[in-house]
């Protein structure tokens, strides 16, 4: 079973997300900002990580450079999860790292296709 | 005997000052818990979402002066770059630091070095040394070093290199709420052809659980003298300056906090040198310059996305801070003395300023002066002690009873100390107000003032050396005179 | 006198001490107020996210059964939770608050007599994206209250319905006017049916109409329109609205601006105009815009210069050699003139360094992050 951790500190979205994924047959980690993603990276080493771009503490961006500097995580896949879609964001989260971008509002349903594909090709 | 009589009569008047001061203030709190009424009501369809995801929302540059700040910098921006704001960019000004500032900031943001040719737009005195963007984001961080020049000195520079239409003044050693700028430039974009500046509340950070430049848990200071400045800043800041925003008479925005139109602030020459209070007489050259135009304008304080500042506890630094504020009031009013009373700068004019001069500026000399003529007219026999007691009592009660209402206005609107033992703090450091703190403070602001006065030039070469105070930007209405 | 004196103070402390309970009274209270909310919403919440996170397979029937009061405390943020979703989940909630009555009972606030209660129905219907909304939302742009109208127009922009553009552009040209950005934002949204409205009110007699206009279609990237905004660039008779022009010409992106702009950087223009449209022909992206912008690069206008050399900048490569060889020939021309290379640059070679050095800026592969060092021991600790 594969782990997914969720860094979002909004927390309607993450018991949402949480709980889509659970019933999906993954294993889902949360943290609420990014010293706790980190740890929680460190203790679980996930097979990819959902992370909201604006968060308190310390912003998705650097989390995600973060999460790339380190050897645990430093090839899983990375899914952004962001309010806004101008291309300079885009832009910013590709080069901090990530793999994927969903912007918000999102569907549920979609973002757990997203994940699947995403693991798919990693196994594949 | 006349004398006698004199010091009856002297009495009566002090009395009805205090009277008045603090019906004054009992008018602006109830005026400002009608405001926050308002902001509270409107909350659910206020759009704050809306605008952190529409692409027009007006991008602001955040000016940070900074001068020896290495223990918080890192910290500091890390936070701020962390902000819910769609389009922003940092300019940190180092003014020319003895300490690690720079090098911190160099090692934590990978700082990269360009050649940045620098406007001239607002003249500013000193050189400007090198200019750096963060490698991984330079559009976002800018850091500049330039000789030292003191504060205002270091926000003109700021403001040169600032590229959006929005500049926002913080200070280094200020912690933000994640939305602060969100909110406090929002009325920028409800109103955009009227709104010229705006200002957040300043709260105090003593006590606070702060991580990561955030603060995570609001408690009530250790220390008795910071508490009573905790009631102050309640009633003076938050209150007094939201009341004056809905009668449309603010005259001061903090600069610990403030966020103006760039080209406004171009227009009329950036920040002064001359003064101490360089952001409150920035609003009020802003004033000036406005109704001189006869344009409709508005200035701005919007309570609830907040800024925390470190307050001093010790008398020491709490006392200079003090005259150094008073100072800067004196400086400002008698700097625009034109505008006192002059119908053609309106509101500002006809009734802000004079309540400035009045209530803010003679106010400790009032205090003073009924700390030494009351007694003297017991001595002298021209009151008698029954009447004195029930004077200093109504007088002091009074001024208890606005510290309070202020308090139940913080209860019902914000309530951002959820302990019960710090409401019960609260509720105390009021009343211990009266004993000592206030008298203190009357002290040090009538020496601010005479300082002004006694035509001793604000020299910013000799202020710059001591860095920026902490929360040193000048509130103005935290006299609180009751 | 003494009487006076000793019956205030009376009146003093008594309001004092009702002050001070009531402090403790208005905490007693809300505090007790949450936690009955949160308990009552507690169920319905649990319910309502399982609801959303299954795309509304089931569980609608119990949402829609639930009592008022229950209801009532999961409302807030059963809203809340509308504008974070899109696609099956979102039309399932949105299904829940129908049957609920909620937009029946929105319609029928908009003609409240209370700003507060017209601003929330409009803010819900905005939420719920009811199209039927629209033409009383149309109504309510002209409503009295400034707060009131902005709600309307977010409301439509959220709808979506292109029908309500007209009234929309019809609503900047009032006294009192709704916030430009807003209604730009809003008109975008309608989707590019709106392009043909927006292209026609570009004859609009209203400055602030026509620059909106512009803006929006700028934002659309309406690239039918470059021929209209082009001739608004050449002959509108206010700056800011040329400015507007120049501005979304470079949002275009369409080769037939090219002409226009590089027009409308020559010299005899206002300095506004002239950055704007050197910004703008960075934006475009083709190289054909470089001549014009290196001639830019000495102007005197700090502005001019400032956006011509960060156009060249963002061209990519010829945009760079073109930086690059303005510096090399001045290079050549200072030792031709015995200067050395150490003279001071001329104001044109100060911007081409500053924009190719911002350029060479950028992240490092190679390089590990900076400092991660601190962060471990955050972590760790």
């Amino acid at each position: 079973m594969s782990t997914i951790l969720l860094v979002e500190d909004d927390p309607d979205i993450r018991h949402v997300v949480s709980y889509k994924l659970t019933r999906g047959g993954f294993r889902v980690v949360e943290a609420t900002d990014g010293l706790a993603a980190l740890r929680e990276a460190q203790d679980s080493h996930p097979d990819l990580v959902i992370l909201d771009v604006r968060m308190p503490l310390m912003s998705g961006l650097e989390v995600c450079r973060e999460l790339r500097a380190r050897p645990w995580t430093a090839t899983v896949p990375i899914i952004m999860l962001t309010g806004r879609a101008q291309q300079e964001d885009i832009d910013q989260a590709y080069a901090a790292g990530a793999t994927d971008y969903v912007v918000k509002p999102f569907s549920p349903r979609e973002l757990q296709h997203r994940v699947e594909s995403a693991l798919h090709e990693v196994d594949g | 005997m006349i004398i006698r009589e004199i010091l009856k009569v002297t009495d009566w008047a002090i009395f009805a000052y205090f009277v008045a001061l603090n019906s004054g203030y009992l008018v602006l709190i109830c005026m400002a818990g009608l405001e926050f009424g308002k902001h509270l009501r409107r909350a659910p369809f206020a759009g704050a979402d809306d605008m952190f995801r529409s692409p027009l929302t007006l991008p602001v540059s955040v000016i940070v002066p900074a001068y020896n700040e290495g223990a918080g910098i890192v910290a500091a921006l890390q936070a701020m770059t962390a902000l819910r704001y769609p389009r922003y960019e940092i300019v940190v000004v180092d003014d020319g630091s003895t300490d690690d500032t720079f090098e911190r900031l160099r090692e934590q943001f990978d700082l990269v070095e360009v050649p940045r040719v620098v406007p001239g737009e607002v003249p500013y005195r000193t050189q400007v040394l090198s200019v750096h963007v963060a490698r991984g984001n330079p559009e976002t961080l800018t850091v500049v070093r330039k000789t030292n020049g003191g504060k205002s000195d270091a926000l003109n520079v700021g403001i040169n290199l600032a590229r959006h239409p929005l500049v926002c003044m913080v200070d280094a050693d200020s912690v933000l709420d994640p939305d602060a700028l969100l909110s406090v430039a929002k009325p920028f974009g409800d109103d955009p052809l009227r709104v010229a500046a705006c200002g957040g509340v300043v709260r105090i950070a003593n006590g606070c659980k702060v991580i990561g430049g955030r603060v995570v848990d609001v408690r009530m200071p250790r220390q008795w003298l910071v508490r009573v400045q905790v009631v102050e800043y309640l009633r003076a800041f938050l209150m007094g300056r939201t009341g004056w925003s809905r009668l449309g008479g603010l005259v001061v925005i903090s600069g610990a906090f403030g966020i103006f139109r760039r080209d406004l602030v171009v227009k009329i020459g950036g920040m002064a040198h001359d003064t101490i209070g360089e952001d409150a007489e920035l609003v009020v050259r802003l004033h000036h310059y406005l109704r001189e135009r006869r344009e409709d304008y508005r200035v701005i304080f919007v309570a609830e996305p907040v800024s925390w500042s470190e307050a001093p506890s010790s008398l020491r630094v709490l006392g200079r801070q003090r005259r150094r504020w008073h100072r800067g009031i004196a400086e400002i009013l008698r700097k625009h003395r034109r505008m006192i009373g002059n119908p053609r700068y309106g509101r500002i004019g006809l009734v802000a300023l004079p309540y400035y001069v009045v209530f803010e500026l003679l106010a400790p000399f009032i205090e003073l002066a009924a700390l030494v003529l009351l007694p003297l007219g017991l001595w002298i026999d021209a009151v008698n002690l029954e009447f004195a007691w029930r004077f200093a009592l109504v007088a002091y009660g009074y001024g208890l009873l606005v510290s309070l209402v202020s308090l139940f206005i913080e209860e019902v609107s914000f309530h951002r100390y959820p302990r019960w033992s710090d409401l019960v703090r609260g509720v105390l450091a009021a009343v211990l107000e009266n004993f000592g703190y206030r008298q203190i403070l009357a002290a040090w602001q009538v020496t601010g003032a005479a300082g002004a006065w006694g035509g001793r030039q604000a020299i910013w070469g000799t202020m710059h050396r001591q860095g920026f105070d902490t929360a040193e930007s000048l509130p103005l209405e935290t006299a609180g005179r009751r | 006198m003494l009487r006076v004196f000793t019956v205030t103070i009376v009146v003093l402390i008594a309001i004092v001490a009702l002050t001070g309970l009531g402090i403790v009274a208005v905490r007693l209270v809300r505090q007790a107020r949450q936690r009955k909310r949160a308990l009552l919403a507690a169920g319905p919440r649990r319910a309502l996210l399982a609801f959303v996170a299954d795309n509304g397979a089931d569980g609608g029937h119990d949402l829609v059964a639930l009592p008022d009061e229950a209801w009532q405390a999961a409302e807030a943020g059963a809203l809340g939770l509308l504008g974070k979703l899109r696609g099956e989940a979102h039309a399932a909630l949105v299904s829940v608050f129908l049957r609920r009555g909620t937009a029946r009972a929105a319609l029928r606030d908009l003609r409240s007599r209370s700003r507060v209660r017209r601003a929330r129905a409009a803010q819900v219907l905005g939420d719920l994206e009811v199209r039927l909304a629209v033409p009383e939302l149309c109504r309510l742009l002209t409503d009295r209250h400034g707060e009131v109208r902005v709600v309307a127009v977010r409301a439509l922009g959220r709808i979506g319905d292109p029908t309500a553009a007209w009234r929309l552009i019809a609503s900047l040209d009032q006294s009192d006017p709704l916030p430009s950005l807003l209604v730009t934002h809003t008109l975008a949204q309608l989707g590019p049916e709106t392009e043909v409205t927006l292209s026609a009110a570009l004859d609009h007699p209203e400055a602030r109409v026509r620059a909106v206009c512009l803006d929006a279609l700028g934002l659309l990237g309406a690239a039918g329109s470059v021929h209209r905004v082009a001739r608004v660039l050449r002959e509108d008779s206010t700056l800011d609205v040329r400015i507007a022009a120049a501005a979304n010409l470079g949002r275009l992106g369409a080769r037939t601006a090219i002409e226009p702009l590089t027009g409308a950087v020559g010299p005899g223009r206002p300095a506004p105009l002239r950055a704007a449209a050197a910004r703008a022909l960075g934006d475009l992206g083709t190289s054909a815009g470089v001549p014009a912008l290196v001639a830019l690069l000495g102007d005197d206008e700090y502005r001019v210069a400032h956006e011509a050399a960060h156009a060249l900048r963002r061209l990519g490569r010829p945009g760079l050699d073109a930086l690059r060889s303005v510096l090399d020939t001045e290079a050549a021309e200072m030792i031709a003139a015995g200067r050395g290379t150490h003279a001071r640059p001329s104001s044109a070679a100060g911007h081409a360094l500053e924009a190719l050095s911002l350029a060479s800026v950028g992240p490092d592969p190679g390089a590990s992050p900076p400092g991660s060092g601190t962060l471990d021991e955050l972590v760790a600790g």
